[in-house]
């Protein structure tokens, strides 16, 4: 007889794709921060800022990232299919302040894309040594938007690489670095070579670190750890990717901690070679190529196509890992109706959120525009306001794993700090950093950067897009009340840090469950 | 032992050609059918994605509630599943798992754009398969 009553399974079980083994979780822990982008396009920021310290700073800006990881780790658990700080602030905090997590989560997104478009243009110049186009803004700009257009196509249209090709690229690109480090290193002890600094331990020491042309050594260490956020955001996708790990219980923390040391190596390590060769004001000075001017001293030119393509090629992957998430914050938002349906379409034929991936690109690919035309210098702009972003919501983060499980924090020492403690000095950190940076990068002197309004670009850029969302949100809470009326969790319905899930966004609302 | 046929259903007309077709071939054999709907989960390098894997269940579900329309009027018995892997490696491992007599798709199915840039479903299947594969084509 039909059977059409059975129920349907689900994500069958057994059948589940997603089950990663330590390799890949490793992998997608290292390959989402994109190692070789990430350098290329902030090590020079950071010895701007601090010269001869940055491997200090390497070292210091991975705390907070590390603390807020735990707090990824934990709301993951509550609710883990959505892992957004747009659903987790809504369950801790009420939805006004989710609605500006998810909102800050999608502008940190949105003002990155710049930066890698930039580096991608530039790159691309530099691997046929077309280096007149790769200093040209225009060309650079217009292969830019291209990138740009063309990455948002493969997102929509579902393109992946598989996990195999990403072990392979990975490799390749932390093996291009690895001998960068070691030639160079090599180089500079061994040989004699004109300008170079012989490495020192000293270079390690955060409390060593003052600050240049007259800023004081606090606004040093923020303005740099500003950058160095950068570098570490995306390393939480191994925390969060943990409960698809095959063995739950013991894949996920030795994933999480080779992928750091990994992480933390690879950046301590190439920033100190890169600056041995040359001294740290020669990276300030091309922190716009750093990597492929640098490379070309140390590798000679023909040996550097391998870094530049190892930048390339991170500098996409890295680009694909931006675009995803900023359309599913933008999905999730219209699920949940924060904001219009339409955006939470599903392709029928690709199976993508089509609409809210090509809006996200139109608008990156807008934003560069303009940002070239405003800003005196993009690269470094789009850094450091990614810094301002990623510190906000990651600061949010924090705060909303200590909020949401108040009640068990005291349970057991381990929860106290892994729960507690640690989630809140992270964000305590990264709201430092934020505070401090805003209030040193108003001035229109910041940096290299120049002002909008006569206020730093940086500032100005960082506000104003976490500004926008502000209007935004009444704008659409006058339009469509729905979401609104969702209230934080009730304590009592709140899973512990370690078991169970809280029910789906939206169960509890305001004036009672059937409130609305 | 052997008395399943596994149906990839994404409610595309080639689709329902080869689940008309496995439905006739079940009942002549005293098989049941296995109608499965495969979509790939979101990535999850970028994180994020739990409501876009919700949506596509949701779309398999009412996929499948289409492909129950056609079976429940051949009254062949049958089990519904969405699948949370590409089609081709699902369906093989649902072969595997219900140690299957074959396997039925249409031709091409709802992405043909993906098929040509990736390779198709059924071409991946007849290469991959340790079982018979069935592919039919599309109504004229």
């Amino acid at each position: 007889m039909a059977d059409t009553v059975a129920p349907h399974e689900v994500g069958g079980k057994g059948l589940k794709s997603g089950a990663l083994g330590l390799t890949s979780t490793v992998v997608i822990g290292v390959a989402s921060t994109a190692p070789g982008y990430s350098l290329a396009a902030s090590l020079g920021l950071v010895t701007a800022a601090v010269g001869l310290q940055a491997p200090a700073i390497m070292l210091v800006a991975f705390l907070p990232m590390f603390f807020i990881a735990a707090a990824y780790k934990y709301l993951n658990r509550a609710d883990p299919d959505c892992g957004t700080t747009f659903t987790w602030a809504t369950r801790a905090f009420g939805p006004k302040i989710g609605w500006m997590g998810g909102w800050g989560i999608v502008m940190a997104d949105l003002v990155i894309m710049p930066n890698l478009a930039g580096i991608t243009g530039q790159y691309f110049f530099l691997l046929f040594g077309l280096d007149n186009l790769a200093a040209s803004t225009f060309w650079v700009t217009f292969v830019g938007v291209i990138f740009i257009l063309l990455m948002t196509w493969i997102c929509v249209v579902g393109i992946e690489l598989s996990a195999r090709t990403q072990v392979a690229l990975l490799a390749a690109e932390v093996i291009v670095l690895a001998i960068f480090a070691v030639v160079s290193l090599f180089r500079v002890i061994f040989t004699d070579v004109p300008g170079s600094v012989a490495p020192a331990l000293e270079w390690l020491n955060p409390f060593a670190i003052q600050g240049t042309d007259g800023a004081s050594a606090l606004s040093a260490l923020a303005a740099a750890v500003l950058v160095s956020v950068f570098m570490y955001w995306g390393w939480d996708t191994a925390v969060t990717a943990n409960e698809e790990c095959q063995d739950s219980t013991r894949t996920p923390s030795r994933a999480a901690i080779i992928s750091v040391l990994i992480l933390v190596a690879n950046y301590v390590i190439v920033a100190i070679a890169a600056q041995a060769f040359r001294g740290a004001d020669f990276l300030t000075e091309n922190s716009d190529d750093v990597l492929s001017v640098v490379g070309q001293e140390v590798l000679g030119s023909g040996f550097n196509k391998f870094l530049i393509i190892a930048v390339l090629s991170s500098a996409a992957a890295s680009t694909q890992t931006t675009i995803l998430p900023a359309a599913r914050s933008g999905l999730s938002m219209a699920v949940h109706n924060a904001a219009p349906s339409l955006l939470g379409k599903i392709h029928p034929r690709f199976l993508s959120p089509s609409v809210s991936t090509i809006l996200f690109g139109v608008v990156a690919g807008v934003w560069y525009v303009v940002l070239t035309i405003v800003s005196e210098n993009v690269l470094a702009d789009s850094i450091a306001a990614v810094g301002l972003m990623i510190s906000f919501y990651y600061g949010f983060t924090g705060y909303a794993c200590v909020a949401y499980f108040w009640r068990y924090i005291l349970r057991s020492p381990k929860d106290f700090v892994m729960v507690g403690l640690a989630p809140f000095l992270g964000a305590v950190m990264l709201t430092w950093v934020f505070v401090k940076s805003l209030i040193d990068s108003w001035s229109p002197e910041y940096g290299s950067s120049g002002a909008i309004l006569g206020i730093g670009s940086v500032a100005a850029i960082g506000v104003g897009l976490l500004g926008i969302g502000i209007p935004r949100m009444l704008a659409w809470m006058a339009r469509s009340p729905g979401f609104f009326r969702t209230r934080s969790d009730p304590m009592d319905a709140r899973p512990s840090p370690h078991a169970g899930e809280a029910p789906p966004l939206g169960t509890y609302r305001k004036g009672g469950r059937h409130g609305e | 032992m052997a008395n399943e046929l596994i149906v990839g259903y994404d409610g595309s007309a080639c689709a329902e050609a080869a689940l008309i077709e496995a439905a006739a071939l079940a009942g002549h054999l005293g098989c049941s059918l296995v109608v499965a709907s495969a979509a790939e989960p979101p990535a999850v390098l970028a994180g994020g994605a739990g409501d876009q894997r919700r949506l596509l269940h949701q779309r398999g579900d009412e996929i499948l509630k289409q492909a129950g329309e056609t079976v429940d009027q051949t009254g062949v018995a049958a089990t519904y599943l969405v699948v949370d892997a590409r089609p081709a490696q699902g369906l093989l491992d649902l072969a595997e798992r219900y140690d299957a007599r074959m396997i039925v798709i249409g031709t091409y199915g709802e992405a043909p754009l993906v098929g040509a840039i990736l390779g198709s479903t059924p071409h991946k299947l007849l290469h991959l398969s340790t079982r018979p594969v069935l592919v039919v084509p599309a109504p004229a």
